[in-house]
């Protein structure tokens, strides 16, 4: 024989059952199994009358008519999408995420001085410095000395940007949400 | 509930996008375009913005079109976009604004002019007394809250799809939805 008794939702952590209920969207088995239940529990009933009436309330709550503009504007911006080169569709995106980004703009010069200047280490390193020297050998106390001035500049930025971040309380914290 | 035959139709014709075919592009458009624009509407209240977000929500889809594979429902894909533009909208309006409430805006409803000509004044105000009440109500919840709300009310969304928008476990979903519930409960249950 089929068991129809349904333990209480709300004391097994269950109240889904009931949102679904009141959603029309539970299958017909367990609706009877709930509506039997809600005979003996006043918690279940009180609840689902609640949800109920928020559910209907909630259809009030129309959207608002779509501009007959809506495709055109669109069509047009695709139009310029595939105007635009392909190297400069991939570069946009990033730019777009870098503009957003204040604090990156001068880390960003220092990435890309410090790259030039590792660039020039390393060749000069390799025009300055015998054949059959070992790579071990040719390092110059300068250019590492150099080299972690420009990392300590990085580190500053990086707490500096933190440090902005930080003051603009929880715009950061909403992309946890996401 | 959306069924099978229309995920696989929307898969489909995104594959028939990725090798270029606009008017399969245009169908799924005429397909998700009121769902999107709606569902961000709701999410940062303002039709304008929602708009501008759910164009660049196709935009998205458009561009990634060759990369395309029918990996997960394409409707999980489209509101995920969504919800991340208009999670982003929101952060960053709120930070411009330095964290005031945007419980006090003025609602972009407040400006809607009652079309229906059959409704007497009162009717109308009662509406639009009814409307204002629920919009600030869900305006009121927490952001992951807000959105999966709106995709389990308005969307008709499963559990597991909603879990898969917002890159959470379907328990998770669960209770979002049950802390959403109990608040809107709270504040609209005098309502019906």
């Amino acid at each position: 024989m089929q068991n129809t008794r349904m333990t209480c939702p709300l004391q097994t952590d269950n109240a889904d059952v009931l949102l679904d209920y009141c959603a029309r969207s539970l299958d017909a088995e367990r609706t009877a199994m709930l509506e039997t239940h809600m005979k003996s529990c006043a918690d279940c009933r009180e609840m689902a009358a609640a949800q109920a009436e928020v559910w209907s309330a909630m259809d009030a709550y129309e959207a608002e008519p779509i501009s007959a503009d809506f495709d055109r504007k669109l069509y047009a911006r695709i139009e310029e999408i595939d105007r635009v080169p392909a190297w400069e569709r991939f570069w946009a995106p990033i730019r777009e995420y870098l503009h957003g980004q204040p604090g990156w703009k001068p880390v960003l010069s220092i990435a890309a001085a410090s790259a030039v200047l590792l660039v020039v280490i390393a060749v000069k390193n390799d025009v300055s410095q015998p054949a059959v020297e070992p790579a071990s050998a040719i390092v110059d106390v300068n250019d590492v000395e150099q080299a972690e001035h420009v990392l300590e500049d990085l580190e500053m930025l990086r707490q500096f940007s933190d440090g902005n971040a930080a003051d603009s309380g929880g715009a950061n914290a909403q992309k946890e949400v996401i | 509930m959306m069924a099978v035959a229309t995920i696989e139709r929307d898969a489909e014709l995104m594959l028939r996008v990725r090798d270029g075919d606009t008017e399969s592009f245009a169908l799924l458009l005429e397909r998700h375009r009121s769902p999107v624009i709606h569902f961000v509407y709701r999410m940062v209240q303002n039709q304008s913005v929602a708009e501008e977000l759910a164009q660049e929500v196709f935009l998205r889809v458009y561009r990634s079109r060759a990369n395309y594979e029918p990996t997960a429902k394409f409707t999980t894909w489209l509101f995920r976009i969504a919800s991340h533009l208009a999670l982003n909208w929101i952060r960053d309006r709120r930070h411009e604004r330095g964290q005031e409430s945007l419980d006090a805006d003025t609602p972009d409803g407040m400006a809607r002019q009652v079309s229906d000509h059959r409704m007497s004044k009162e009717q109308a105000l009662v509406r639009e007394s009814k409307f204002e009440e629920i919009r600030r109500a869900i305006h009121s919840l927490p952001e992951k809250q807000k959105a999966a709300v709106l995709m389990h009310k308005y969307e008709e969304m499963e559990y597991s799809q909603i879990a898969a928008v917002l890159e959470c476990s379907e328990s998770a979903v669960k209770s979002l939805l049950f802390r959403a519930y109990e608040s809107l409960r709270a504040r609209l249950a005098h309502m019906a």
